[in-house]
């Protein structure tokens, strides 16, 4: 066997090794697996379910009309489909349900401050504002080149991070890291009130 | 064929379409589900979404789940992945946790199925108290992440809820403990020293053990209701 | 589908290779074809690893590897009612995989500017590393540096053991094609590696 022979079979070797399997992802792609299962077999038992020669006469004409209504109805992001989406953008139900009589419970200001003197605009995503980027956006400070954010937040364990130019996600360096089992991409922990 | 039948039966099937289709424009959008995700998966998480409302679940933590793999870059089947998951996290939390829960309740309940929580717990925390329980479902949830073991959390918080402690108190307890072991203190070693002084500060209100009586599973939660506790 | 699954599944690791296990293989894509979702459990356990390796080789990079491997999944499971018997399932598997990793690797190379702070690699901080892992980072890095064509065909070849015909089918590329890319691969690393050894 030649030297050469000998270090590729060194390389192969090297790289045959199995890398550790995370169960949790496996099961994730199961559960993804089952779902896709159930949507084909709903969308074909639903299928048989309405082909009856009537209800095909009542489709035709349905889809005629519907032809009609899809051509004028306004794109998805339209203004005219805003109002009744915005309640639902805003984690509106767990302010309307908080309960004032428990002082303790009461939001307090946290200040967030991220260093990133050439970005545009930076903005605050996290749970408390279920992570829509439109809600918390940071005020620069230009001499410093640092950004700044002050949040009302409730006691408890909350996940966040920065979204920079509208497209970066960044991750607090100052603070502990928030794994993420299902996109990869960790936050950030702030935690919010001690005894 | 019966005329005027065949214009309702169409009056109705274009009703319906049309609610369907301005219904999933709705999740759509509310979701941030952008154009140039593939089709198939948007119309998957818009569908998964939609029975996920029409099974009674609350809406709001799956549109924060698309939202948030949206800013993470995830491609469209990830992010379907992931609600298809949380979605049934959120079935077993209700399983638990019983029909009239709060959004807040289900979505500290889907926490804690997700690190480790069961719904036989999530059950027993629900007849602690009769009221809310988010907070300590949430403060379960954080103990569980830090690592502390199941039964252990449960009964901490099952005492510390007998004993009428706060939301607030439950959830510095979850604090206190996750700040420790991020310290590198062993888990159940933080939870028990934590529990320790919150008791020996005498911080809740009277020493007296009163058992609360459990309140059945179908029971509407009481008023009071607190913030959720986040995903750790 | 009982004496399939356990064929296939009952150790950890490698899918057993050999006839039994082909005829294994088949009998649980077949099941699996006609809906049963244990059947397909059993083909991820079976190859979940493999594909895993082939993906962390071809992009380097663990979360990116997890999707494509996943994301392969859900598309072979969708594409099966389209699958033939006839044709052999690990090319048709490793096609959708290598497919996959193909685009999900230019679309880390449009966004490679995309840094996340504290996700920067603390390499050299140990100085006191032992070989093994220096000599493994090694080959990581020569591996990254080779074609994409290159390291896909390499890898096929020397690691997953395909034939060049299975290859053929796996890339679309002809078997004398892919025989030059694995060659010049295999140059390339020889030098690359050489100096480390």
């Amino acid at each position: 066997m030649s030297e050469d022979d000998v270090l590729m079979d060194r390389i192969a070797d090297e790289l045959r090794v199995f890398p550790h399997v995370d169960g949790e992802a496996k099961a994730r792609l199961l559960v993804a697996v089952a779902a896709e299962r159930e949507r084909t077999r709903t969308l074909r038992e639903r299928g048989w379910r309405w082909f009856t020669p009537r209800i095909a006469v009542v489709g035709l004409a349905a889809a005629a009309v519907l032809a009609v209504y899809l051509r004028t109805a306004p794109p998805a992001s339209s203004p005219v489909e805003r109002a009744p989406v915005a309640e639902a953008r805003r984690p509106a139900a767990t302010v309307a349900a908080y309960d004032a009589s428990t002082a303790d419970m009461a939001p307090r200001p946290i200040q967030l401050v991220f260093r990133a003197p050439s970005a545009s605009q930076v903005r605050v995503v996290g749970d408390f504002n279920g992570w829509d980027k439109n809600q918390v956006p940071m005020a620069r400070d230009s001499a410093s080149g640092l950004w700044s954010a002050t949040l009302m937040l409730r006691p408890g364990r909350h996940v966040y991070a920065f979204v920079v130019d509208d497209t970066l996600w960044m991750r607090d360096p100052r603070a502990e890291r928030a794994p993420d089992a299902d996109f990869g991409r960790p936050g950030s922990v702030l935690l919010v009130g001690k005894p | 064929m019966n005329i005027v039948r065949v214009s309702r039966l169409l009056a109705l099937a274009t009703l319906l379409v049309v609610a369907r289709r301005t219904e999933a424009q709705q999740i759509a959008y509310a979701a941030d589900l952008g154009a140039e995700m593939d089709s198939v998966s948007r119309a998957s998480i818009t569908r998964e979404i939609t029975l996920a409302r029409d099974r009674g679940l609350p809406v709001e933590a799956l549109v924060a789940k698309v939202r948030e793999g949206r800013l993470k870059r995830a491609n469209g089947l990830r992010i379907h992945v992931a609600v298809v998951a949380l979605a049934r996290r959120l079935d077993s939390a209700r399983a638990g946790l019983g029909p009239n829960s709060t959004p807040e309740e289900l979505a500290a309940g889907a926490d804690a199925i997700a690190v480790g929580g069961d719904v036989s717990s999530l059950r027993t925390l629900r007849a602690a108290t009769t009221r809310s329980v988010a907070a300590p479902v949430g403060t379960f949830a954080q103990l569980l992440a830090s690592g502390v073991e199941r039964a252990r959390a449960l009964t901490m918080v099952v005492n510390l809820l007998h004993r009428n402690a706060t939301p607030a108190q439950l959830l510095a307890l979850g604090n206190l403990v996750e700040s420790d072991v991020v310290a590198g203190i062993r888990p159940d070693e933080a939870a028990a020293f934590r529990l320790r002084a919150i008791e020996g500060m005498s911080i809740l209100s009277g020493d007296k053990v009163e058992v609360a009586a459990p309140a059945p599973v179908t029971q509407p939660p009481a008023t009071q209701s607190q913030p959720p506790k986040r995903r750790p | 589908m009982t004496r399939s699954l356990r064929l296939l599944t009952d150790h950890d690791g490698p899918p057993i290779r050999g006839e039994s296990a082909a005829s294994a293989r088949n009998l649980l894509v077949r099941e699996a074809r006609n809906g049963d979702v244990r059947a397909f459990a059993a083909l991820v356990d079976g190859y979940y690893a493999r594909c895993l390796r082939f993906a962390l080789h071809m992009l380097a990079n663990r979360s990116d590897a997890e999707e494509a491997v996943q994301d392969t999944f859900i598309r072979v499971y969708r594409a099966l009612p389209k699958y033939e018997e006839r044709e052999a399932f690990e090319p048709w598997l490793f096609r959708i995989l290598a497919n996959r990793c193909r685009s999900a690797g230019a679309r880390e190379k449009r966004r490679s500017q995309f840094v996340e702070y504290g996700d920067v690699p603390e390499r050299g901080v140990h100085p006191g590393l032992d070989e093994a892992i220096v000599w493994r980072e090694e080959i990581g890095r020569a591996l990254a540096a080779l074609p994409v064509e290159q390291r896909e065909a390499f890898l096929m070849r020397h690691v997953e053991d395909l034939s060049y015909e299975d290859m053929s089918v796996a890339t679309g590329a002809g078997v004398s094609a892919l025989k030059m890319r694995v060659k010049r691969a295999c140059d390339f690393l020889r030098v690359r590696l050489e100096e480390t050894e």
